[in-house]
C-alpha cells in the first residue's frame, strides 16, 4: 500500500516533465525546422550579410525578415497542433484523463513554442556572430532580439487558441496567411500600427511611426520606449490567449476537469485579465508616442538617460588636404570618404568658408524628413559651421558591395559641394531666391562634373519631367567649368558670399 | 430449389435509368465535396476576395515599393493554401480502393476551386486597379495552387498549406531582391510568357499528382 502511494506520487511529479518530453519528441514543429532554416538563410541572412557592418541595422533585420518568416509558420503550426485532438477524434478520451486540460494542452504549446524559440535563438546567434566578426565598434543590441522572441511566443499562443476553438482544416492556413499579411502588408499612419514590430513605416509619417535613424545605436542609444511597449502588448496578447485556452471548458478542460478545475479556471481568468490589461496599457501609452530625433519617444516609458550621447573617440585620416574624422563604427569607410572629399576640398582651399576639417555627425530623423512628400532629403543635417569652418555630415545610406562604395563616394562629394555652395540660412525668409538657386546649381554641377558625370540628377536642379538638369543650368555649368582653374577660383573668392545668398543669376556666371 | 434466383434476383441486373445514374452521380459528387469541406473552402475563398477588396479600399496596395505588391500575392497564396488543404481525405485506404471516380473528382474539384479563387479575387478587385491586373491573379493562383497540390502529395493534405506559404516567403524575398527567374512568377510582369508557362506547368503537375495519388494522408 505504501509502495503504491509512493509510485502515484512519483508519477504525479514526473508526469508533466514526461508529457513535455513526449510532446517535444513528437512535435510537428520539428519537421518545420529545416524549412525555417532555409527561410532564414534565404531571407534574413542575405539581408544581414548585405547590411552596413553596424550593430543596430543588422539586428533590425531580425524584426524585418526573421520575424515575418518565422511568425507565419509558427502561427500555422501552433493552430495545427491545437486541432490534434479534434482531428484524431480523441477529444473524449483525453478529457477523461486525470489532468486538467490546461496542463495537457500547455505541454503541447510549450513544446511547439520551445522548438520555434530554439530555432530562432540559433538564428540570432548566427546573425550576431556574423555581425561581431564585421563591426568595428559597439556591442549587440538586445531589444530587437527580445521583441522578436516575445512576438513569436504571442503568435504561437494566438495560433494555438485559434486552432483549439476552430478545429478546422482551414484554420492553420488561414491563421498563417493572416499572420504573414499582418507582418508584410499593413500600412498605417496610426501610432498603434507600430505595435506590430514588422509594420512597414514610411519616414515622415506624422503618426509617430517608428522611424529610427540609419545610425541608431551609434551616436545615441537605441531608444527602448517602443520595444518596451511592443513587449508589453505582444506579451499581453500571448498571455490572454493562453488564459482563454485555460478557460475553455468543453474543448480544453473537458466537461468536468478532474483536478483543481475551479482553481485553475480562476487562475486562467486572472492570466487573461492580466494579459489584456498589459496589452491595453501599452497600447494606451503608444497613443502618446511622438517622433524624437533619434527614435520614437513614449513619455511614460522614456528614460532621459537614453538621450545622452554615447562617448566615442573619432577615427581620423589626413591625406595632406584636410583631416577627415568618422565615428569608429564607420572605420571601414574612412578611406573611401577621405578619397571622395579630397579633390573637392583642394578646389575649395583658400575660398571663404572652406572647411578645414570634415567630421561625421549623427543623423537626425526630424531634420532629414520632408513632411510634404515623406522622403528623406539626402543632404539634410549637413552643414559647414564653426570657426574655423568644419564640414559636418551624417553618414549617407548606401547599398552593399562595390556599387555601394561608389554611391558613398558620389554622395559625399555631392553633399560637400551642395553644402559649400548653397546656404539657405543666408536667404532672407519669405523671399524667393529664384534664379539664384539656378546659379548655385550650375556651380555645384561645375564642381562635381570632373568626378561624377551624373551629378546633375541629385543636386536639386532637375526639370519637372526629367532627371537631367535644365538646358540653361547645364549650359552655365559647362561655361563655368570650362574656365581655367585659377579664374574659377578667383571668381568664387569674390562672389561666393553672394552666390550662397542666392543673389547671383545664371547670366552673371562667367 | 435452386440457387439461380439468389444469384440473379429479379430486378438487380436491370439497367439503371439515366435519371437514377445522374442522381447517384450528383450524390457521389456532393458527398465527395462535403468530405473535402469544399463549401467551407468556398467561404474561405470569398473571405480572401473580401480581404482584397478591403485592402484596395483602405489603400494597403499603394505606392511604387515592392511591399505594396505583397498584399495580392499573400491573398493569392491564401487561396492556394485553402485549395490545397481540401485535398485532405478523412477516409484513406477504403476510399482509394473503392472510389472509381476519385481521380476525376479530384481533378474537377481542384480546377473548379482554382477557377472560383480567381473569380473571387477578381471580383474583390473589381472597380479598382490591381498593380498587375487579373491576368497575374490567374497565373499566380494557378501556379501556387499547383505547389499546394504537389505538397499535398508529398507531406499530406492537412499540411499542404506549407507549400504555398514557403513559396510566398521566397517570392517576397525575390520581389525585394528583384529576381527575374520565371520560376518565381509573381515577380514577372503579367504578360510574361515564361512565367505563365512555368506556372501552368506547376499547376498541371499538381493536378496530375492530385488526380493520380491524391493527398498523402494516413489511413
Amino acid at each position: 500500500m505504501t509502495t503504491a502511494v509512493g509510485s502515484a506520487r512519483s508519477f504525479g511529479s514526473m508526469g508533466p516533465a514526461r508529457l513535455l518530453r513526449i510532446e517535444l519528441r513528437r512535435n510537428t514543429m520539428i519537421w518545420m525546422l529545416p524549412l525555417l532554416a532555409v527561410a532564414f538563410w534565404f531571407d534574413c541572412y542575405h539581408w544581414v550579410s548585405a547590411d552596413t557592418p553596424v550593430w543596430y541595422p543588422r539586428a533590425a533585420e531580425l524584426l524585418d525578415h526573421e520575424l515575418r518568416d518565422f511568425s507565419a509558420f509558427t502561427a500555422g503550426v501552433a493552430a495545427w497542433v491545437a486541432t490534434r485532438d479534434s482531428r484524431r477524434r480523441t477529444l473524449d478520451m483525453v478529457t477523461s484523463t486525470p489532468r486538467p486540460g490546461w496542463a495537457r494542452l500547455g505541454a503541447t504549446w510549450v513544446a511547439t513554442t520551445g522548438w520555434v524559440l530554439a530555432a530562432y535563438l540559433a538564428c540570432v546567434a548566427v546573425v550576431y556572430g556574423v555581425t561581431a566578426a564585421k563591426v568595428t565598434w559597439g556591442g549587440p543590441p538586445w531589444w530587437p532580439a527580445a521583441v522578436c522572441a516575445v512576438a513569436l511566443v504571442a503568435v504561437s499562443a494566438v495560433g494555438f487558441a485559434a486552432g483549439l476553438f476552430c478545429p478546422s482544416r482551414f484554420t492553420a492556413p488561414l491563421v498563417a496567411i493572416l499572420t504573414l499579411l499582418l507582418s508584410s502588408a499593413i500600412r498605417s499612419t496610426s501610432p498603434y500600427a507600430m505595435l506590430w514590430p514588422t509594420t512597414n513605416a514610411s519616414p515622415g509619417n506624422t503618426g509617430g511611426l517608428p522611424v529610427a535613424p540609419a545610425d541608431a545605436g551609434v551616436f545615441y542609444h537605441v531608444l527602448p520606449d517602443l520595444p518596451i511597449a511592443q513587449i508589453m502588448v505582444l506579451g499581453g496578447i500571448g498571455l490572454a490567449a493562453l488564459g482563454v485556452v485555460g478557460l475553455s471548458r468543453p474543448a480544453a478542460g473537458g466537461p468536468r476537469p478532474a483536478i483543481g478545475g475551479r482553481w485553475l479556471r480562476g487562475a486562467a481568468a486572472a492570466v487573461t485579465v492580466a494579459g489584456l490589461a498589459a496589452a491595453g496599457t501599452a497600447a494606451g501609452l503608444t497613443g502618446t508616442a511622438r517622433q524624437g530625433a533619434y527614435g520614437v519617444v513614449i513619455p511614460a516609458l522614456h528614460d532621459a538617460a537614453s538621450d545622452r550621447p554615447i562617448p566615442y573617440t573619432p577615427v581620423c585620416e589626413y591625406d595632406g588636404t584636410v583631416p577627415v574624422c568618422l565615428h569608429p563604427a564607420y572605420r571601414a569607410y574612412l578611406d573611401v570618404v577621405t578619397a571622395a572629399a579630397a579633390p573637392l576640398l583642394r578646389e575649395m582651399a583658400g575660398l571663404p568658408g572652406a572647411p578645414v576639417r570634415v567630421a561625421e555627425v549623427p543623423s537626425d530623423v526630424l531634420t532629414s524628413t520632408d513632411d510634404s512628400n515623406s522622403t528623406v532629403w539626402w543632404a539634410a543635417g549637413s552643414a559647414i559651421t564653426g570657426t574655423p569652418p568644419v564640414f559636418r555630415f551624417p553618414m549617407p545610406q548606401f547599398p552593399p558591395g562595390p556599387a555601394g562604395l561608389t554611391q558613398l563616394t558620389e554622395d559625399v562629394q555631392e553633399i560637400l559641394a551642395v553644402t559649400f555652395v548653397s546656404d539657405e540660412r543666408l536667404i532672407p525668409p519669405g523671399t524667393d531666391p529664384g534664379d539664384g538657386v539656378q546659379a548655385q546649381a550650375a556651380v555645384e554641377l561645375a564642381l562635381l562634373r570632373p568626378f561624377d558625370p551624373q551629378a546633375g540628377q541629385d543636386v536639386g536642379i532637375m526639370t519637372p519631367s526629367s532627371d537631367a538638369p535644365s538646358p540653361e543650368v547645364a549650359a552655365a555649368a559647362g561655361r563655368f567649368a570650362a574656365l581655367p582653374a585659377a579664374a574659377r577660383h578667383a571668381w568664387l573668392a569674390d562672389h561666393l558670399g553672394a552666390l550662397r545668398a542666392g543673389q547671383v543669376t545664371l547670366a552673371e556666371l562667367p | 430449389m435452386t440457387a439461380a434466383g439468389v444469384r440473379n434476383p429479379p430486378g438487380v441486373l436491370r439497367p439503371r435509368s439515366a435519371r437514377f445514374r445522374t442522381a447517384a452521380g450528383l450524390r457521389l459528387a456532393w458527398l465527395y465535396l462535403a468530405s473535402r469541406r469544399v463549401p467551407t473552402a468556398l467561404v474561405a475563398l470569398a473571405a480572401c476576395g473580401a480581404l482584397l477588396r478591403a485592402a484596395l479600399e483602405w489603400h494597403w496596395i499603394a505606392g511604387p515599393d515592392p511591399g505594396a505588391q505583397q498584399v495580392p500575392l499573400l491573398l493569392e497564396a491564401g487561396t492556394a493554401s485553402v485549395i490545397a488543404v481540401t485535398a485532405y481525405s478523412p477516409f484513406g485506404e477504403p476510399e482509394r480502393i473503392t472510389g472509381r471516380w476519385l481521380p476525376w473528382l479530384r481533378v474537377g474539384t481542384a480546377v473548379a476551386l482554382t477557377g472560383a479563387a480567381v473569380g473571387m479575387l477578381a471580383a474583390g478587385a473589381a472597380a479598382a486597379q490591381l498593380p498587375d491586373g487579373n491576368l497575374a491573379v490567374l497565373r499566380n493562383v494557378a501556379g501556387t495552387t499547383g505547389i499546394g497540390l504537389l505538397a499535398a502529395g508529398v507531406i499530406g493534405g492537412a499540411l499542404a498549406w506549407i507549400g504555398p506559404m514557403a513559396y510566398v516567403v521566397a517570392s517576397e524575398y525575390a520581389l525585394l531582391a528583384r529576381w527575374t527567374t520565371p520560376w518565381v512568377w509573381p515577380v514577372r510582369p503579367p504578360h510574361d510568357r515564361g512565367a505563365a508557362i512555368c506556372a501552368a506547368l506547376v499547376f498541371t503537375a499538381g493536378v496530375a499528382v492530385a488526380a493520380a495519388r491524391g493527398a498523402r494522408d494516413p489511413g
